[in-house]
Parts: C-alpha cells; sequence; structure tokens
C-alpha cells in the first residue's frame, strides 16, 4: 500500500491559444500566418492526497480544474511536473492507471448513446473485468441506492438529465475503483437527485476507502460530501485545508439584520462603534457585522432598541457558499 | 482473458447498428437497389458489342458486383476516430482500460459483421438469383478471394484510422476524408477494373496500396489473377497490412501527446 492516493509535484499546463483578428480580415489572414498566445492553465501545483480522502476541488470557471483533473486522469500530458496516482504515472502508465481510477465528466456521456443502460454496464463489466458475481453484487446495491431499476433498459438518448446523471455515477463506481473524479457531477440537476447523489458518493466512498475527487459549483456538494478543500485560483491552489479548519476560521462572524419600524436616519450607537461593521441594505433595513468572541448577539440588539424602534432582528452565522466567496476574494487581492 | 473485452466491444457495436430498424432495412433496400442500377447499366454499354477492352458483358457484371460488395465494408473507424477528438469524446475513451485504436478496430469489427447480414447477404443472394454471376476461375481462386478480401477489409480499415488520427493535428479532416474517398474509389478500382485505365496508370497503381482494396480480391476471383500471380498478390497484401499497422502504432503514440480538451 502506498502512503499516498495521488502525489503530484510542480504540475504544469499551458495551451496555445490561435490569435485571429477579428473579421474577414483576420480570418483570411490567420490561413497565412498564424500567431499564437501562451495561456498557463495550471502554474506548477504540488497536491498530496491520501487514500480514503474527499476532496472539494472548486475554483472559478477557467482556473484550472478540469484541466488538473484530466492531468491527474492521464488523458492529458502534463507540461511540466510529475503526478503518481497510487505509484502510477497516468499518461504513460494510461492503461494500467485507468482500471483503477473511475470518471463522472459532467457534461460528456460515458454511456452508449443508442444501446439501453443495462448493456452499457455488461460492456463495461467487461472493458474493466468486474467478476461476475461482483458485478451483480454491486449493480443490486446501485438499483437501490441510485433508483436504477426504472431506467436500465431504457436507450441512454431517452434518458432525462437527473436520470443519466444516476447512471454515469453508476458507472463511475462500477468496477470500485480506488479513485474517483467527478467533474461537475451535479450541474443543472434538482435538490432531490442532488441529494441522492451526494450521499451516495459518502457511501461509496465509506464502504471502499475511495478516494473523491469532487470539482463543483455548488457549495452544498463541497459540505455534504467533502472533508477537505482545496481552491484553485487562475492556475494557482490559494487555500486548502480541512472542511472543519475552513469553517472554524470564520466561524466566529455574525450579521445582524435589524428592520426598522419607519425610516429615520439611523447611526450606530457609541458602544458598538469600531466593533461593529455597518452595511445599509435599504432605508428600512441594516446589516451589522461583528465577531461573536468580542460581542454577544443579545447585547448588539439589546444597544440597538434601546434607541430605535425595531420591528424585525435576525441573526445569522456564515455559510459555505460565503466563506469561499471571501477566500476568493482574498485570493484575487493577495 | 483480455480479449474478452474486445470481443465484448464487437458485439456491442453490433448492438448498435441494430438499434435503429428503419435505417437497417433502408440500408438493405439502397443497396439492393444499386446492384439493379449496376445491371442495367452494364447492359447499356454492352448493348451493340460482345466485349469492352476483352473483357465480356458476364466478367464485366461479376467484377462490379464483386467491387460492390466489397465497396461496401470501406471505411468508419477513422470517421469515428475523428470525431472523438472533435468533439472531445476522446477524454472518456482516454479514461478507459484499452488501447484506444485496438478498441476501435474491434468495433470495427463489429460493424463490418452487422454489414456482411445487412448488406452483403442480400446483395449475394439477389445476384444469384436474379442477376447470374460467374463461379470463381478454380477452387483456389474461391479460396484465395475469401482471404484476400479479409485482407482488404483490414487494410481498409487500417487506412481510415490513419487519416483519422490527422484530426489530432488539425481538428477538421473533412477535406482529407473527402479526398481519401475520391482516391479510394478511383485507385482501387471500386468502379471498374484498374485493366481498363491507361498504362501509367496502371503503373502507378501497382506501387500504391489503393490496389489491394478492392481490384486485387476480385481479379483474384475472375482468374484476371492468374494461379501464378495469387500467391505474390496476397503477400504484398500482407506486407501493406503490416506496413500500416506499424506505421498506425507510432502515428498514434506520436499524437496522443497532441490531446488538448477545453472546457468541460
Amino acid at each position: 500500500m502506498q502512503p499516498f492516493a495521488i502525489k503530484a509535484t510542480g504540475l504544469t499546463k499551458h495551451y496555445q491559444i490561435l490569435q485571429r483578428e477579428p473579421g474577414l480580415r483576420g480570418a483570411i489572414k490567420a490561413l497565412f500566418r498564424r500567431t499564437y498566445r501562451t495561456k498557463e492553465a495550471v502554474k506548477g501545483i504540488d497536491l498530496t492526497i491520501e487514500a480514503g480522502e474527499r476532496v472539494g476541488y472548486i475554483g472559478f470557471n477557467g482556473a484550472g480544474k478540469s484541466t488538473t483533473i484530466k492531468m491527474l486522469a492521464g488523458v492529458l500530458r502534463p507540461d511540466a511536473g510529475s503526478v503518481r496516482v497510487f505509484g502510477l504515472d497516468p499518461h504513460a502508465d494510461r492503461v494500467k492507471n485507468a482500471s483503477q481510477i473511475g470518471a463522472v465528466f459532467g457534461q460528456r456521456t460515458q454511456l452508449f448513446w443508442d444501446i439501453p443502460v443495462q448493456e452499457s454496464f455488461e460492456l463495461l463489466k467487461e472493458i474493466y473485468q468486474v467478476p461476475k458475481s461482483e458485478f451483480d453484487e454491486t449493480l443490486a446495491w446501485f438499483r437501490e441506492k441510485l433508483e436504477l431499476a426504472p431506467l436500465l433498459d431504457v436507450p441512454v438518448r431517452q434518458l432525462s438529465l437527473g436520470q443519466k446523471m444516476r447512471c454515469e455515477l453508476a458507472a463511475a463506481f462500477l468496477h470500485r475503483p480506488k479513485v474517483v473524479y467527478l467533474d461537475e457531477p451535479t450541474i443543472g440537476l434538482d435538490i432531490e437527485i442532488k441529494e441522492t447523489i451526494r450521499h451516495f458518493i459518502r457511501e461509496m466512498s465509506d464502504r471502499w476507502g475511495t478516494t473523491v475527487i469532487l470539482t463543483t459549483h455548488d457549495m452544498q456538494d463541497i459540505e455534504e460530501v467533502c472533508d477537505r478543500v482545496i481552491v484553485l485560483d487562475d492556475g494557482s491552489i490559494i487555500y486548502d485545508d480541512t472542511i472543519d479548519q475552513l469553517k472554524e476560521s470564520f466561524s466566529h462572524e455574525r450579521t445582524l439584520r435589524i428592520t426598522l419600524e419607519e425610516p429615520v436616519s439611523f447611526t450606530l450607537p457609541t458602544a458598538l462603534i469600531n466593533r461593529v461593521i455597518l452595511f445599509t441594505t435599504d432605508e428600512l433595513t441594516y446589516e451589522l457585522a461583528f465577531d461573536d468572541r468580542e460581542l454577544s448577539s443579545g447585547q448588539v440588539i439589546k444597544e440597538i432598541v434601546s434607541l430605535y424602534a425595531v420591528r424585525d432582528v435576525s441573526v445569522s452565522v456564515p455559510k459555505m457558499e460565503t466563506l469561499i466567496r471571501k477566500l476568493y476574494q482574498a485570493g484575487i487581492s493577495a | 482473458m483480455r480479449l474478452r473485452k474486445y470481443t465484448a466491444l464487437m458485439r456491442s457495436q453490433i448492438k448498435v447498428d441494430l438499434a435503429y430498424t428503419a435505417w437497417y432495412w433502408a440500408s438493405m433496400f439502397s443497396v439492393t437497389m444499386r446492384l439493379f442500377i449496376l445491371y442495367f447499366f452494364w447492359q447499356a454499354v454492352y448493348a451493340n458489342k460482345t466485349d469492352v477492352s476483352g473483357i465480356s458483358l458476364s466478367t464485366m457484371l461479376t467484377y462490379a458486383i464483386l467491387a460492390t460488395m466489397i465497396d461496401q465494408f470501406r471505411g468508419g473507424a477513422g470517421r469515428d476516430l475523428a470525431r472523438m477528438i472533435k468533439q472531445g469524446a476522446i477524454a472518456i475513451e482516454l479514461l478507459r482500460p484499452y488501447h484506444l485504436l485496438d478498441k476501435l478496430l474491434a468495433q470495427d469489427i463489429g460493424s463490418k459483421v452487422s454489414v456482411l447480414f445487412r448488406s452483403i447477404l442480400p446483395l449475394v443472394l439477389v445476384s444469384i438469383l436474379f442477376i447470374g454471376v460467374d463461379r470463381p476461375q478454380s477452387w483456389l481462386a474461391g479460396l484465395a478471394f475469401v482471404g484476400s478480401v479479409l485482407f482488404a477489409v483490414l487494410l481498409a480499415t487500417l487506412i481510415d484510422l490513419l487519416v483519422g488520427i490527422f484530426a489530432f493535428y488539425t481538428v477538421n479532416i473533412w477535406g482529407l476524408s473527402v479526398l481519401q474517398d475520391a482516391v479510394i474509389t478511383i485507385m482501387s478500382g471500386a468502379i471498374v477494373p484498374l485493366t481498363l485505365f491507361p498504362d501509367w496508370f496502371q503503373t502507378i497503381s501497382l506501387y500504391l496500396p489503393f490496389a489491394s482494396l478492392v481490384y486485387v480480391p476480385v481479379a483474384i476471383y475472375t482468374g484476371e489473377i492468374g494461379a501464378s500471380g495469387i500467391l505474390q498478390a496476397l503477400l504484398v497484401q500482407i506486407g501493406w497490412l503490416i506496413g500500416f499497422f506499424v506505421l498506425l502504432r507510432i502515428t498514434f503514440a506520436l499524437a496522443i501527446r497532441k490531446v488538448t480538451v477545453f472546457g468541460g
């Protein structure tokens, strides 16, 4: 057993992008003389992921998430740096590595378009050389967990997005891979199916010790599935820590929202000045942000109701969504 | 067993081919129609003469029918490869524990089996029942014909794949594909026997692989390539097969590094 599931050092990938002047003139010019611009999609990142870890890999569109995943999976050859997945070089040992990994690329299907789902699974069974008994056991289990039973004899092209994604997920886990790459598996799905999928990923990973790398734009996915989060911005890692640690570092922030009875000029009570940040939403609604180690919500409320007529009050703790947005902003300004 | 995954791929390709019933019957119908068109065309050409360049009507019809049959097997795998590259599906393919070329080859064999039942069988039935074809020159020629057809079909697939690989570099290979089709149609002898072309053209064909695709097997059948020439003709086919196989592997290994899949 290797100490790490995935170890990457100095991983780099750049693309050549054809520069073309606009319009017909530019198009004709490009026929004779081509100029390329190099875009560094991934700029020398280091990663160490242990077996069984569930890692959320997030960042804006174009941050380099998919490119990284494709290098880890062996589809793309890194321009510099090295990757090992359970000791194998995924590009050089592509075929060998392929049998120990599974993947869902949210925007592409890996099932056979024209034939029923069941047949696609049977084919995957042969391709990954899954023993019959193991295959039957796994599939029986997936039928229940992903409610696949009514879908199995339907051709893939006739499935809805949610149905298709459940089948894709089953296909990715069918051969019980050691590592699963999930690139936006919940894109465009409704809440209920998202829930099913999140539960499924967690349960599979717990059961078989599968290492999961998940990219998504839905912070709920990260919160419910992952133990660790890596944030990528413009090709570099800007944050890498456990979810608990991330929450902890922001967990003392509170936001108090008050709505006044009538529009009056609102200023902070003297006791709160410099300890609270004030945001004005409209002439009746104000938001006050503070740290709960310095002030309690009760204190803040007391100070305000003693001076103003207040209709409504609510206190909120930070959400994952806000935490990540803060990280992005910190990363950009840094 | 390692081969099992490839036979499974082959079988699934047959299922895919059978998935669209209307298309299946339409292809069967259209190939049969083509046969009748050929028949009436050559009837008209021979209306006032007994031979064209020393070839009799029944030999010419036999040639045309067999050439049409072999031509049904042409192509497919290379176009699949090019489409995968263009649409980015290549990313999924490279995640699989198989060699992509072997997979395409296995699927191609599967679709050739479909072609056998969808096009060749009806062609054979119609030509025997309604048109009448000559028997092979000898039983040896008949046997060599079968072997030669197998080599020809495999060679056509390898050439097609080689053209498909260019999509790694150019993304779009439509133009190249059209050129390939045109060259093969004429230079393989799929329309008329190569012996009807001028001498210089025949000499060029001798040094190119295309004659091996249609002309060689049919000429073995009709006796244009006599018993003494059969062995040499088969060896030339095998030579081209080995050459293209090696070239294909090398080109693929180099091209795979060029994979670029943007976004998604």
